[in-house]
């Protein structure tokens, strides 16, 4: 009810095509629960702000941008949920700790493109970086993650 | 064990599931403080100068914007006025620079090359437009409405695409015309410009006839 009290067909609209990437993004830099609140925070300040935003030719860009700000501002370090044992068979229990073991960028490539399949391209416009950095900071991101959870996954 | 990249996803989708409307709802709206890469404010004394420069800027702006207004008579949003609706790429496929009032914060070109076998590329950059886009439209024809879709960015799976009329302006850009609400606002406010504005997005010919 109160969703539909505030919401609109453009903010669903948005909410869908943008929250997937602004969540992925988001958590790969502050991990789970920061990453969710700074998506939702992001998202509420669209709806705030629905006019400039609904302007934007790349809202989503535009929204991560919002959510790192507010990360910066309240100074969030990353934190990986444990993997709860038996809850997740197919992930490795260090697969936490060696994404909270990568620089920000390596995590959010290796997560971005690596783990969601984003193009790589789409990835270096929103970073303001080229892609040849992304391809760096994905070759040693996965390089460190593989050493790292080989080494805890063969101790 | 699976792959790495199946276990980011796996263990990613189970611990961070999707924001729903109630928490982005819920005790946020109207407590924001944060602004986007917002400039650190300017000491009063310095603002002298600066005020004045923005003055005469935007009284150059608002004067360059009546002339262009008042020459080329097609500034606003009245369909009936533009010329008809292109069928096909065949006679406009070629590179072309978005010249769009506003493109988010990336401030980046944005370029579209349209192809004869009716699919849009996008990207920022002309080397990588041809092989390597950011995102590929498919444009399908039915007499001068065209659906189009994409491949690649931020509209959601199943995309439902929109249909537009591209028309071809007197000073030879391109204009999109949305028939429908396109179910990806990414894309239409690409497409389009500023939606519900007078102010839409054109199309410059860079290197047409490829």
């Amino acid at each position: 009810m109160e969703r539909r009290a505030r919401s609109d067909a453009w903010f669903d609209g948005l909410v869908r095509d943008v929250e997937p990437g602004l969540r992925h993004a988001l958590v790969a830099v502050y991990g789970q629960e920061q990453g969710r609140d700074a998506t939702a925070e992001a998202l509420a300040y669209a709806w705030e702000h629905r006019e400039r935003v609904r302007s934007m030719a790349n809202p989503a860009g535009y929204l991560y941008r919002v959510g790192r700000s507010r990360g910066r501002t309240r100074r969030l370090t990353p934190r990986f949920m444990p993997v709860e044992p038996g809850r997740l068979p197919d992930v490795e229990p260090g697969l936490p700790g060696a994404l909270d073991g990568l620089s920000e960028r390596q995590r959010l490539v290796v997560v971005l493109v690596h783990g969601y399949g984003y193009d790589r391209q789409e990835i270096a416009s929103i970073l303001d970086i080229s892609v040849s950095a992304i391809d760096t900071h994905l070759a040693r991101g996965l390089t460190k993650l593989r050493n790292k959870l080989g080494v805890e996954t063969h101790a | 064990m699976p792959d790495l990249a199946t276990q980011i996803r796996v263990y990613l989708d189970d611990t961070a599931p999707p924001v729903t409307f109630d928490e982005i709802f819920t005790e946020r709206i109207g407590l924001l403080q944060v602004q986007p890469d917002r400039p650190r404010p300017i000491p009063v004394r310095g603002r002298g100068p600066l005020i004045a420069i923005a003055a005469a800027v935007l009284v150059l702006v608002i004067g360059a914007a009546a002339a262009i207004l008042t020459l080329s008579g097609d500034g606003g949003n009245d369909v009936d006025t533009l010329p008809g609706p292109i069928a096909s790429f065949e006679d406009i496929a070629g590179t072309y620079l978005r010249r769009g009032p506003d493109l988010g914060i990336m401030g980046t070109k944005v370029y579209f090359l349209f192809l004869n076998d009716g699919t849009i590329h996008s990207s920022s950059d002309t080397d990588l437009i041809a092989d390597r886009p950011t995102v590929i439209y498919e444009a399908r024809f039915e007499g001068t409405t065209v659906s189009i879709t994409q491949t690649g960015g931020f509209c959601g799976q199943p995309d439902q695409g929109g249909t537009y009329e591209i028309r071809v302006l007197e000073n030879g850009n391109l204009r999109f015309v949305g028939l429908d609400t396109d179910t990806c606002t990414s894309r239409s406010g690409l497409l389009l410009g500023l939606v519900d504005s007078e102010v839409t997005a054109e199309y410059e010919p860079l290197s047409v006839g490829r």
